[in-house]
């Protein structure tokens, strides 16, 4: 910290003195990088298991050195795949959080490596996503929430097609409506950190799947709403949520699915 | 009288479910793809110990995607291959 600061505060005088100024300032940056800094070795506990080779799953333990490795957990573990071990296995893509394929348990709650960062504690410990099949390593079997994101049929459903031709328009207020919602990367891990998600996987919708839902049904320009609520007033496809809320807590997106599912049991509700 | 456990019942009706689409993806003159299913599940049964739950758990559940994408439209043969480790 001291070393940045220094630094910083050396550019910013050589900026207000000039350019005899800024020589020096360059001078005694390249002093203070000949001081080696002494490793600082962090354990990555990480599950691996491969269900081909019948072998079962173990935890595998990975030092990296944090002076050489980026601060987020996704760098540690593109780190480790590069130097030690290269069939270590799991999904990323975007490294900033938009993709939302690199959703894993991370020192027990589920989140985007890419968004978390590697904490002073000596250890952290990886796992899949709880609950999932596992395919390979920390790669989960993600067909049956696709397949139930599917279900819930999400697009604009419209009875008949716009005679001009052009777009459906909205109002501002109630685009306003739907930020909270569309934001959603389906990473699924307010699904996989929900307790009703976890015993009934196959019938309940779970948060992520529901939100969505709901951010169809609040679309202004959506006629399929009450088709919509039809189909997920249901014992199990929506009422199996306990309001456990563990998937606002967890979402690395700072989303409300928990909220966007009461809004959902209401507008149900107020069908019958 | 023999009784199967909950595990070899799933194990059978997916045979049983396999043989059925890529019987009916042969047509009435080809058995290609009969015998390979059949070939394929007899060496994976040979293959795994019996109490080997979490392997034949996962085997069962990529059998049933291979099910899935045979029964497609878009498939018409199935075959298998072994890559050397």
């Amino acid at each position: 910290m001291a070393l940045r600061l220094t630094t910083a505060r050396a550019g910013l005088i050589a900026r207000k003195a000039g350019p005899s100024m800024q020589v020096r300032a360059l001078s005694s940056a390249g002093d203070l990088k000949v001081e080696k800094k002494a490793e600082k070795i962090k354990h990555f506990k990480i599950y691996r298991y491969d269900p081909e080779n019948k072998a079962k799953p173990t935890m595998v333990d990975f030092p990296v050195n944090m002076n050489e490795c980026g601060p987020m957990v996704l760098d540690a573990l593109i780190k480790i795949k590069n130097e030690q071990d290269a069939s270590l296995t799991f999904r990323r893509s975007c490294r900033e959080g938009i993709c939302g394929s690199c959703a894993m348990n991370i020192d027990g709650s589920n989140t985007l490596a890419c968004l978390a960062h590697i904490d002073d504690k000596p250890t952290t410990v990886i796992y899949p996503l709880p609950h999932m099949h596992v395919v390979k390593d920390l790669v989960p079997d993600m067909n049956n929430f696709y397949r139930q994101y599917a279900s819930i049929k999400p697009w604009l459903h419209r009875n008949a097609p716009n005679t001009d031709g052009k777009e459906n328009l909205q109002s501002k207020e109630d685009r306003a409506k739907l930020d909270g919602m569309y934001e959603c990367i389906l990473c699924a891990c307010c699904s996989t950190a929900c307790p009703s998600y976890w015993w009934n996987s196959e019938k309940y919708l779970g948060p992520a799947v529901l939100q969505q839902a709901f951010r169809w049904i609040d679309d202004s320009r959506d006629e399929a709403t009450k088709e919509r609520l039809e189909a997920l007033d249901d014992t199990f496809k929506l009422f199996r949520c306990h309001t456990i809320m563990n998937c606002s807590k967890t979402c690395p997106k700072h989303l409300n699915p928990g909220k966007a599912i009461a809004k959902i049991k209401n507008r149900v509700l107020s069908m019958h | 009288m023999l009784r199967h456990s909950g595990l070899q019942k799933d194990v059978l009706n997916l045979y049983r479910k396999a043989l059925r689409v890529a019987r009916k993806k042969d047509g009435p003159s080809s058995f290609k793809n009969f015998e390979t299913v059949k070939t394929k599940f007899r060496s994976d049964a040979a293959d795994v110990d019996r109490k080997d739950f979490r392997t034949i758990e996962f085997m069962l559940r990529q059998g049933t995607r291979r099910i899935e994408e045979l029964e497609s439209a878009d498939v018409a043969r199935v075959s298998v291959f072994k890559i050397k480790r």
